[in-house]
């Protein structure tokens, strides 16, 4: 086989077909093209990170390409992530009437469902799952976004139902063939990307969004961690929030002080 | 020249005690086995204040209709009274919440009903807490109220001890700030004792109502068992059911 021509986009040579571009051009170059589809990503990161701005971003990007996407929020109102949309100059509001991009409250689904209680029994989360399984066929979603799965799996304190939990949302996220971002809430301490650990394990992929001090200013960074089937640099690179998306540029470690 | 304020129970001589003992805004506590009068006390408290002020009476082992022939079997007009039936709200919110969480849950749940601009889940398929709704009813008034909740029993089932405390000490901060008081009733046997010695903590005076039996005859016996700041007010007092309401010697 002949080694894949140098250029911007290695990916091409594989075929785009099988790579989500996620709209953040330079997360895309690392990527090789982007998340490859069917993948389950955890963005991992403490709090104000950009792991819900890079979601929507994601989403936002696909919808534009006609790929259907599926927002379930579990920790703000959906009105609130349009209010944060509206800061990316890409957004149309049409997006969100043509059922190209839909947003859905998960507290919702809890009150309608009567699972608004602290613990979930599992029957209880058996409901819940066939719920999202029925969310998925009827959206026809490709891309999804789950913000986030801490709060979600904070229902479940057993070890055992969690992993169970945690193994039946992959398979049907799998079955449903949709490239997923699931959003991880970590402390701001180093090593972990996820609250529970289980997370980790039904993942492709781990995008680590954080903090680094440089000259005094707090800098957000991001670092792809794993991507299945990618070869990728794990440098870390700097990340801007402007309002035509992230963007990315190396972050010089030499200059910087410890991590947040 | 402010009003008078009313009377707490409509009983000459237990009121003389009480009134001059109490602050401007009071919470009493009403306490008695089943069967001794206190549901019947806790009205007469109720119909004491009327004509003075808004007068609230929460039953919740009893339809508004039920409490309403009580007052006109005693000649009292419930019309000033403020009846809610606090049982039959929570009981019918719960069974139309259940209901529409058994059908959600046996079709399975659209997309759009959940979606951004999904209608709003209708009212009444969440079960108020009783607290909050206690605490809407008498946080903005600024003028003397009387309250009445017969009882604390669905609060304290509903809820949780600490919830039902809370509320006590809420309700007895506002009656403090605006004037007037509440009457709170509560069923010992069926209370956790460190809840009832709580309540007893908080409320500034307790009357607790027993049946005593002399004879073939039973007659109410009230126990005028705390009064705040006034060790000197307690008292027992012999009671009797009369076609105008309960009376007391002592
Ligand atoms: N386009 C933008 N330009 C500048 N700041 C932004 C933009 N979009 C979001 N932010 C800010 O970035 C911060 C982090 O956003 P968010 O994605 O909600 O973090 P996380 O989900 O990790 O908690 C927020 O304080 C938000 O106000
Ligand atoms: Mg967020």
């Amino acid at each position: 086989m002949a080694p894949p021509e140098p250029g911007p986009h290695p990916a091409t040579a594989r075929g785009p077909r099988d790579r989500c571009s996620t709209g953040i051009e330079a997360l895309d170059n690392i990527l090789e093209g982007g998340i490859p589809r069917g993948s389950t990503v955890l963005v991992a990161g403490s709090v104000g990170t950009g792991k819900t701005t890079l979601s929507l971003e994601f989403l936002l990007h696909g919808a534009e390409r006609g790929e259907r996407s599926l927002f379930l929020s579990v920790t703000e109102p959906a009105a609130k992530l349009v209010e944060n949309m509206r800061s990316f100059e890409f957004f149309r509001e049409e997006l969100l009437g043509t059922g190209m991009l839909t947003l859905v409250d998960i507290p919702v689904v809890y009150e309608r469902l009567g699972l608004d209680h602290e613990e979930m029994r599992p029957d209880e989360i058996r409901i819940f799952l066939a719920t999202l399984d029925a969310f998925l066929t009827e959206s026809r979603a490709r891309r999804v976004v789950l913000d986030s799965l801490t709060s979600l799996a904070y229902r479940i304190q057993r070890e055992e139902r969690i992993r169970d939990f945690m193994l039946r949302l992959s398979e049907i996220l799998t079955a449903h063939g949709c490239t997923t971002l699931l959003v991880s809430e970590i402390g701001p301490q180093p090593g972990r990307y996820s609250l529970r650990g289980v997370e980790e394990a039904i993942v492709d992929g781990v995008l680590l969004l954080g903090n680094a001090r440089r000259h005094g200013d707090i800098l957000r960074v991001l670092q792809v961690i794993k991507m299945r089937g990618t070869p990728h640099s794990r440098a870390q690179y700097v990340v801007e929030m402007t309002p035509i998306g992230l963007l990315l540029a190396p972050h010089f470690q030499g200059e910087s002080g410890p991590e947040e | 020249m402010k009003e008078r304020p009313p009377p707490v129970f409509g009983i000459p001589e237990l009121d003389a005690v009480l009134g001059p003992a109490l602050p401007a805004g009071w919470l009493g506590l009403l306490t008695g086995s089943p069967g001794s009068g206190t549901h019947l006390l806790a009205k007469q408290a109720a119909h004491a204040a009327a004509g003075s002020g808004p007068v609230l009476y929460y039953a919740t082992h009893e339809s508004a209709a039920e409490v309403t022939r009580v007052f006109e079997s005693f000649g009292w007009d419930p019309l000033p009274i403020t009846i809610a039936d606090l049982g039959r709200e929570l009981h019918q919110e719960q069974l139309d919440r259940d209901i529409a969480v058994g059908r959600a849950r046996a079709r399975g749940l659209a997309l759009a009903e959940a979606a951004l601009g999904a209608p709003a889940v209708p009212s009444g398929a969440y079960p108020p807490s009783l607290a909050g709704r206690l605490l809407t009813d008498v946080a903005p008034r600024d003028a003397p109220f009387r309250l009445v909740l017969d009882s604390l029993d669905l609060l304290l089932e509903r809820g949780s001890a600490e919830e039902t405390t809370r509320v006590a000490r809420q309700i007895r901060h506002q009656a403090l700030a605006v004037g007037g008081g509440a009457l709170l009733v509560l069923h010992p046997a069926v209370t956790e004792p460190r809840t009832v010695a709580l309540l007893e903590v908080i409320a500034d005076f307790v009357v607790h109502l027993d049946l005593v039996e002399d004879g073939t005859q039973f007659y109410p016996s009230f126990l005028l068992r705390k009064v705040r700041n006034h060790p000197e007010c307690a008292r027992r007092f012999r009671g009797s059911v009369t076609g105008r309401g309960m009376e007391a010697q002592f």
